[in-house]
């Protein structure tokens, strides 16, 4: 293939990307240094930023997605990971619980919230007053883990199917217990696949718009950055601001990736050396498992 | 022996029965579709329906106008899918060989593209579109998704051609075969599970997007499902089984898709993120 046939068949999609996402990027972090009446924009500098950071709606919509973080990683990550080691084995029984488990993944976000939304219902739901603004977030996580914990499943379920069966027979052949067999064996063996989890789960913490506007319209203490910097443009018609919290969340997400990714370095040197450090044969059979490993 | 049996028994039965329970929101929603009144629905919410009550679906379709926004819903999909693919399949092609002028640098941009969250550039969105003359068309919708579908299906295949053996080129060029017909019919045809992936992806997130067709699309005649059915909600918020139909309306295709497609579709959920 020629150097003029390859940048022919590279063009089209760049340019569409470029178009309609590079470029558009690029313009909110510009936008977010001005204020806009109308058609006329007028340079404010940091102005917004400064705003931000001491607009109490601003605050508690971070802190708002902080904690709902805090919980998806209990409702979606903890128990996509309890649900992957329970339904490890292949059998039938085990193929067609891992197919329903997963099948919320697959509706629309406004589907899951608007029918969950009829069953919380003040006045007509089987269970209402789940959505009040105390335990809102916590419901929401909730609903969130139930659409997504699969998810978090399949992905462990595809790290699982990875580790050796000779380490897991060795560590079971010691005398490990299932809960030991757990701790020391398989999640460290996961360590790959956690990451990525722990990616999506952070950055879809900070991305997270669709059940937050659907469930909770009317809310202001439990609005999230994305809900927030919507209104913003919709009901204010104010560019500059929502553009400026539209780079504040870039940048969490862009942080989020640079840290985990970063962190992964760090933590792999680390537990490498830890495996070298614990060859020495303990109750927990956990020597000759890391040997296995090593070998 | 036989106590083994019926802890394995109890067992099957404890995992069947939270498998009910995850399965129940859906059920109801499918259910509830069916029956003949909010009561029905709220106060016998474990119950089958009495009579299948097919008007409901109609109420959708002719309040809700819940037929237009599927067909707009279809042409999006399928238009996003189709161009994610081809554009896809191309750019990776080009961006596998090795000699490709600053490689590197186009692999980060595609990799910054597939973290970048909606709202990263959802406002200048809004003012290009209507710059294009496109907005509060499905157009408005069609390039964004593609745009947004692109990194993956560009990473995904540029790392499915870089695998390919070198010599299936070679052989095809001693051939005399030229790129665009090798391009054609020898590397899309091996192609085949990557672009399944790829199609899986961008017809789930496009079927499902919710945050562009909100803001870009103003028209209640050009709304996609997620968009219109919030418009419905609003406009009917009590009649609860017009909009359960609805809601079955939008989420049935993707559950039969499911249901088909299970294996592929779980791969190709995972693939953009196990990679």
């Amino acid at each position: 293939m020629t150097r003029r046939g390859q940048v022919l068949f590279f063009t089209p999609a760049l340019l569409v990307f470029v178009v309609f996402v590079l470029l558009p990027t690029t313009q909110t972090l510009l936008d977010s240094f001005y204020s806009f009446e109308g058609r006329e924009a007028h340079w404010v500098g940091g102005l917004y930023y400064r705003y931000a950071v001491t607009d109490p709606r601003f605050q508690q919509s971070l802190a708002n997605n902080l904690v709902y973080l805090g919980w998806t990683l209990l409702t979606e990550v903890s128990v996509g990971l309890a649900l992957a080691v329970a339904l490890a084995r292949e059998n039938r029984l085990n193929t067609f619980l891992r197919i329903v488990f997963f099948s919320p993944n697959v509706l629309s976000l406004v589907v899951v919230g608007l029918v969950f939304g009829f069953m919380f219902k003040e006045g007509v739901g089987i269970f209402p007053g789940m959505l009040k603004e105390t335990r809102a977030l916590l419901t929401v996580s909730a609903i969130s883990g139930w659409a997504y914990c699969g998810l978090y499943m399949v992905i462990f379920l595809a790290g699982l199917a990875n580790i050796p069966t000779e380490v897991l027979e060795a560590a079971q052949l010691d005398g490990a217990t299932a809960w030991q067999a757990f701790w020391r064996v398989k999640l460290p063996l996961l360590k790959e696949v956690l990451y990525v989890a722990l990616l999506i789960c952070f950055t879809g913490a900070f991305k997270a718009f669709d059940l937050f506007w659907v469930l909770l319209p009317n809310q202001d203490h439990t609005m999230i950055v994305s809900t927030l910097l919507v209104r913003e443009v919709i009901r204010y018609d104010n560019k500059g601001y929502g553009s400026t919290l539209s780079v504040i969340l870039t940048v969490l997400v862009l942080l989020t990736v640079a840290l985990l990714l970063g962190g992964r370095r760090i933590w792999g040197a680390w537990t490498a050396s830890a495996l070298g450090r614990a060859r020495v044969p303990t109750p927990a059979g956990e020597g000759s498992a890391s040997a296995a490993l090593r070998e | 022996m036989n106590s083994a049996r019926f802890a394995s028994w109890r067992r099957t039965c404890l995992w069947l029965a939270l498998a009910l329970v995850a399965a129940y929101p859906v059920l109801w929603m499918v259910l509830s579709s069916l029956k003949g009144g909010n009561q029905e629905i709220f106060e016998h919410p474990f119950a089958l329906p009495h009579a299948i009550n097919w008007r409901n679906y109609q109420r959708a379709l002719r309040d809700g106008n819940m037929g237009a926004f599927f067909l707009n819903s279809l042409w999006v999909t399928g238009l996003t899918a189709w161009a994610t693919v081809w554009l896809g399949a191309w750019g990776g092609f080009a961006l596998s060989k090795t000699q490709f002028p600053l490689q590197r640098v186009w692999l980060g941009l595609f990799f910054l593209g597939m973290i970048l969250p909606v709202q990263s550039f959802l406002i200048p969105l809004m003012s290009l579109l209507n710059t294009l003359g496109i907005h509060d068309s499905l157009w408005a919708l069609i390039l964004p998704y593609t745009a947004q579908n692109l990194p993956v299906a560009v990473l995904l295949l540029a790392a499915f051609f870089r695998a390919l053996p070198a010599e299936l080129e070679e052989a095809a060029r001693l051939d005399g075969v030229g790129t665009a017909r090798f391009y054609l019919s020898i590397l899309l045809p091996v192609a085949r599970p990557a672009v399944g992936t790829i199609i899986v992806i961008s017809c789930l997130n496009t079927w499902n997007e919710f945050l562009m067709a909100l803001l870009f699309i103003v028209d209640p005649e050009k709304k996609t499902l997620p968009a219109g059915m919030i418009a419905f909600e609003q406009a009917h918020n009590t009649d609860y089984p017009a909009l359960l139909a609805g809601l079955s309306l939008i989420a049935l295709p993707t559950l039969v898709a499911y249901a088909v497609f299970h294996k592929q579709i779980i791969r190709g959920v995972t693939a953009g993120t196990v990679k």
